[in-house]
Formats: structure tokens, sequence, C-alpha cells
């Protein structure tokens, strides 16, 4: 199949019903689906990623899934938290509940535009997010539904808000997105924890986009777990915009997936700004994973890190490519970037590219890599102490990636995530 | 306890244990000395199982089995222990999950039920008092950023937990001042019983101040040339190792 004829059946699937986008952003989007090509691997960002075993794969027409409530109930994380599941794209509401908070606006993006139009006029795509990338424009351009989240000056959530993204196939593979708008007005905080899932069926192609707004003195937790499976691919666009003295901590965690790209671009436009981006991904059989980040920052006396650490196994591969932009006005920048793979097979992968643009004089900006085998000294003084080989083995793979895990503040998530890291290890 | 005979080794293709014959009772300390390059700290790696060595010659029968079938857990679960020179860091992995693993695996090797958590607690408290381990230490990473004294204290801490059978202390002595010396020394005499054997790996006469030897074996070029009683090391100290070699 030619580009343009996968564009145009890609565009019959997702196009089916009301888009989300108003007629400005939708032409400007579509626009830019149609003009620009899928990525190969000359383009810079995407050189370790091939996208043939995607648009390879013919999508049939998403059915609606019927969803068993026990089966979604099973992979919460947070009984408590607030919960809004979506299935193939579609919102689930009698799976979802939100426990009314003054301040708190929490539903469908789709049922935002209808109730609270000015705010979604104001915010959605205030990112900038569909511009120069094919994926981000599609899901611009024909997303229907997706969250909304709001959360009112100077509130507190008390609860952490849980996100089910779920994809359900036939006999035939899916292509579903989401849209997700998150704003943090000034002084608000918010935990979130996304999970994306496939639940069965033939493979699938999920493309969720996220714009995430963190005003002035806002602090936003938001933590993802990529388990959807070896057979399906998702390609995830993030984009956030800090405004002075807020923080942001978006923490990923990636255990399955035939392909997963995920873009993270953060513009810190405030002063006095956190950031921490933090990536952890298990790869194993022939699982890709890609993380790409650009952080800017546009204003002084602000602080990020970042650290991404991959274990890949078997024929699986991993990219990691970051890139800290520091603009001439942000002096006292202090940015730090550190990617770390441990190989386990002499076929597993890794590409790493950290990146630093200084354009600013008075900053501390360093970035790392190392991708290497388990170390054998290591091995050997644990087994020297009576613990068998494989046991030493989880165990020093299990403290290699405890070190992203244990960044994340929200108990809950850390404690499954540990859980799911060391279930994982053990099997490999 | 433990008997060497006829060991041959190699790294690579050098050859670095060409023939080495030792025996071990209960309740014995053996000092191996040596210059630099003897041989001394390949044959406490061969006898800890470290995968680089290869053994191609002789036999070692440890507590009636043969050693040298065993992997390096295994030797260590039969209740041998190796005093690292130098003790490996491990980022990441508490000191405290460490020893609940070892001390796991040497238990249920023995048939004996797991630790409670507060059974383990309680043991990690009274054997960190025997080599006045800092509380905090067990709290820390394996030996990450640990000192010299910390890192060889540790290494005694970890024998007090596992109550080897038999002890051997690689050049345990370097890199310590002499009060750490003496802590050291004190952990490893309190740890002796009379079904114990300890084998102390050792270039200075120093650390056989403290722990006193039943015999002294001079290893040279892979083999052991000469073997004696405490005085034999004092002898050393005297006239260095050039007597015995020429």
């Amino acid at each position: 199949m030619t580009q343009a004829s996968i564009k145009q059946s890609w565009k019959e699937k997702l196009a089916a019903g009301q888009a989300l986008a108003t007629a400005g952003h939708r032409l400007s989007a579509e626009e830019a689906f149609e003009r620009l090509d899928f990525p190969t691997r000359r383009d810079e960002t995407w050189r370790n990623t091939s996208v043939k075993p995607i648009l390879e794969t013919a999508f049939g027409t998403a059915q609606l899934p019927r969803l068993d409530a026990e089966a979604v109930r099973a992979l919460r994380i947070l009984p408590e938290a607030h919960l809004l599941v979506f299935a193939n794209g579609v919102f689930q509401p009698e799976l979802s509940q939100v426990h009314p908070q003054q301040g708190l606006g929490l539903m469908s993006l789709a049922q935002a535009k209808q109730s609270l139009p000015e705010l979604f006029a104001q915010h959605f795509e205030s990112t900038g997010l569909a511009a120069g990338d094919v994926f981000a424009a599609m899901n611009t351009a024909f997303s229907q539904d997706g969250v909304f989240l709001h959360v009112a000056k100077g509130v507190a959530l008390e609860r952490p808000i849980e996100l089910l993204n779920l994809t359900v196939a036939s006999d035939q593979p899916v292509l579903a997105q989401t849209r997700s708008l998150m704003v943090l007005e000034a002084g608000a905080s918010a935990r979130v924890v996304e999970g994306f899932y496939h639940l069965g069926g033939a493979s699938s192609l999920t493309n969720p986009a996220t714009e995430l707004l963190v005003a002035a003195n806002a602090r936003l937790d938001y933590h993802r777990l990529q388990d959807i499976g070896s057979q399906n691919f998702q390609v995830n666009t993030l984009a956030a915009r800090q405004g002075r003295d807020s923080h942001l901590a978006c923490h990923t965690l990636t255990l399955t997936g035939q392909v997963v790209k995920n873009s993270s671009r953060v513009d810190v436009a405030g002063q006095n700004c956190h950031t921490a981006l933090n990536g952890l991904y298990l790869t194993q059989g022939a699982d890709h994973v890609d993380n790409h980040t650009h952080l800017r920052h546009l204003a002084p006396n602000c602080q990020s890190k970042q650290l991404f650490k991959g274990i890949c196994a078997d024929n699986s591969s991993a990219s990691f490519m970051g890139m800290v932009f520091v603009d001439p006005i942000a002096q006292k920048t202090d940015a730090y970037q550190s990617n770390r793979n441990i190989v386990l097979s002499d076929t597993a992968k890794v590409h790493s590219k950290p990146q630093l643009e200084i354009y600013a004089d008075d900053v501390k900006c360093s970035h790392g890599s190392t991708t290497g085998r388990l170390d054998p000294n290591a091995q050997f003084y644990l087994q020297a102490r009576g613990i068998d080989k494989a046991q030493a083995r989880v165990l020093l793979l299990q403290s290699f990636a405890a070190e992203v895990i244990g960044l994340v503040e929200l108990e809950e998530f850390h404690h499954h995530a540990m859980d799911r890291v060391e279930r994982h290890l053990a099997r490999s | 306890m433990i008997t060497i005979k006829n060991l041959k080794a190699k790294i690579g293709d050098k050859e670095i244990l060409k023939g080495l014959n030792l025996e071990v009772k209960a309740g014995e300390v053996h000092a191996i000395m040596g210059p630099n390059g003897s041989g001394k700290s390949t044959l406490a790696s061969v006898l800890a199982g470290r995968e680089d060595y290869e053994v191609t010659e002789g036999e070692v029968e440890f507590l009636g089995k043969d050693l040298l079938e065993m992997e390096a857990d295994e030797r260590s679960r039969e209740g041998l222990f190796l005093a690292f020179q130098y003790p490996v860091e491990i980022p990441g992995v508490s000191m405290t999950n460490f020893m609940k693993a070892a001390v796991k695996a040497h238990r249920e090797h023995k048939g004996l039920p797991e630790l409670t958590a507060k059974e383990f607690l309680a043991l990690m408290k009274e054997k960190k008092q025997l080599v006045n381990m800092d509380t905090q230490l067990s709290q820390r990473s394996v030996n990450e950023g640990f000192s010299g004294g910390e890192k060889k204290k540790n290494e005694v801490y970890q024998m007090a937990m596992l109550e080897p059978k038999l002890a051997i202390l690689d050049e345990t002595d370097s890199g310590l001042d002499i009060d750490a010396l003496r802590v050291v020394a004190d952990g490893v005499n309190k740890l002796k019983t009379k079904d114990n054997a300890t084998i102390v790996i050792t270039h200075y006469q120093r650390l056989l101040d403290y722990i006193v030897p039943d015999f002294v074996h001079v290893l040279h070029n892979g083999r052991i040339v000469k073997s004696g009683g405490k005085e034999l090391a004092l002898e050393l100290e005297e006239k260095g190792y050039d007597w015995l070699l020429n």
C-alpha cells in the first residue's frame, strides 16, 4: 500500500464519529497528517525505530468491545482512586468512577468540550502538539475522546487519578487513539497513573497524545505503565508546559510492546521549576522501546533531571534519545540527563544518544550514557555468599531497576511497579 | 576439613598454581604467606569458585565432598567462606536484602525454616556488634561508599552471619589502620571454634600478631615451598622471602 492509501484507510477507521478538535485545529492537523510522510530511519528522531511493521498491519474497523468489569478491576493499581476507563478509544462511563471534590473537573474530553467549552478552547492543542509529527497530527485531527482533567487554583487533589487505556481486538487488528488534556491551575496538585493494556484478540496500534499544562506553583506527578503485549504497537506523544515555580514529574515504565515509541516534550516556561522525566524499560523477545525526550529550558533558575534505564534481553532493542535545550535567557539552569542500560544477550541492541544544546553561559548541565553487561564481579560476590546464580542475577537487575522506581513518590505505584518488575525479571 | 592435592590452575594461558598441596583440619589456623605474584589470591579465588580460573589438575576435598565440582554458591552453602581482598560495591542492593537472601539460602540448604523478620533483625544486630559495625551501614547498598576499613569489617560481619566451617581471609589486612585491623582480627578470633578452621592469606606478618596461626606456609611460584609453625612468620618478617626462594 502507498502512504496515501494507508493514511486514507487509517482516517476511515478513526474519523467515523465526531472529532474533538475545533474546526481550525482539525483542518490544520488534517492538513499536516496528509502532508507529512511517515517517518523513516532518515528522520533524526526515528533513526532507531522502524514504522514498517506498523504500516504493514491491515487494521480492521474497531468493534465496540464488551468489557468484563472483573478483568478491568484486576488491572487497577489504585483501588481508591478516581477512575476513567477507555476501550479502543471509547469512554466507558459504566466502568468509570469519579469521586466529587470541590475544584476537580474530571470527565471525558468529549464531555468537557460540551460542558466546559471555554476551558477546552483555551487549552486544547495549546502546546502545538500536532505540528511537525504525522502521528500527533493524526491524533489531533481525528481523536474523538480521551481524558479531561482540570484542577482549580490552589486545590490539592486528595485521591490520585487512575486512567485505564485498553484495547480489545476481534480477529482483525485494531487502531485506536485517545487525547488527554490535563490542566492544573496555579497552586494545584494532582497525581495521575495511566495504564496501557491490550486485552486480547488480534494486534493493536494505539496512538495516544497527552497535553499537560502545569501553571505557576502547581505540581503534577504523572505515571504511565505500558504493558501492551509483544504483538502490539504504541506511538505515545506527550507535550507539557510548566509555569513558574511548578513541579512536573513523568515516570514511564514500559514492560512489553512490539514497538513502543514515546515522544515527550516539556517546555519549562517559568522560573524556578523542577522537572523530572524518568523511564524504565524491560525489553524481551523482539520488543522494541524508543524513548525520545525534548526538554526545553526557556526560563532561568530551573532544575531538570532525567533518568532512563533499560534492561534488554533476547533479540529486543531499545533506544533513548534525549535533548536538553537551554535558551539564552535560561541562566542558572541545572540540567542532568542519564541513560543506562544492561544488555543480557549478544543479540539485544541499545542505541543511546543524550544531547545538550546550550545557549546560556551560566548553567550546570551534564549528561551521560552507559551500556554494558551485568557486572560479573558483583554476581560472583553474591554467589560467594550462597545465593545461586539465577537469583544473584535477579537481585542485581532488580536493584538496577529500583533506582528509577525509587524516584516514584506515589507509594502504591512504587510498590506495584517494583512488583511487576520483579516478576518480569524472574521470568526473563 | 579441606585437603588440597597437586592443585594446578591457570588463567588464560598462564599457569599460576603449579601443584599445590595443603591439609587443614578443624580447629586450626593456617597462614599462607608469600611475595606478590606467588599465587596467594589465585588460591583463594580457585577455592571460592571464581570462574575466571581453570583448574587443570589436582583435587580438593572439602568435608568429604569434591569441592571443584561445586558452583561458588554451593561451596558457600557447604560452609566455605571467602573474605574478599577487594569487596565488591553493589549499588542498589541493600546490605539487609543481601544478607536476607544469603541467610535464607544457607538455612534452606540445611533444611532449617526461614527466619522471621524479627529473628533476622536480632541476628543482624548481634553480629554487627561483633565487629562494631555502624548500624547505618546495613541500611546502605552493599559496600557502596564504604571506607577500606568498613569494607573489611563488612566481610567479617558477613562471615559472622553465615558461620562458615572454613574461612579464607584474602589479604584482609590490606588497607587497614591498626585500630581497624584489631577490630577485624578480634572478630575473626571470636568466631573461632574447635569445629571450624581459618586460612589467612597475607603478605605481611602484622596480621598474624592478632590472628595467631598454628601453621605458616610460604607460597612461591604456585607451590608451597616451606611450612612451619608461627615462628616462621617472624623469621620471614626479619629476613624477607629471598633466603627461601633461591
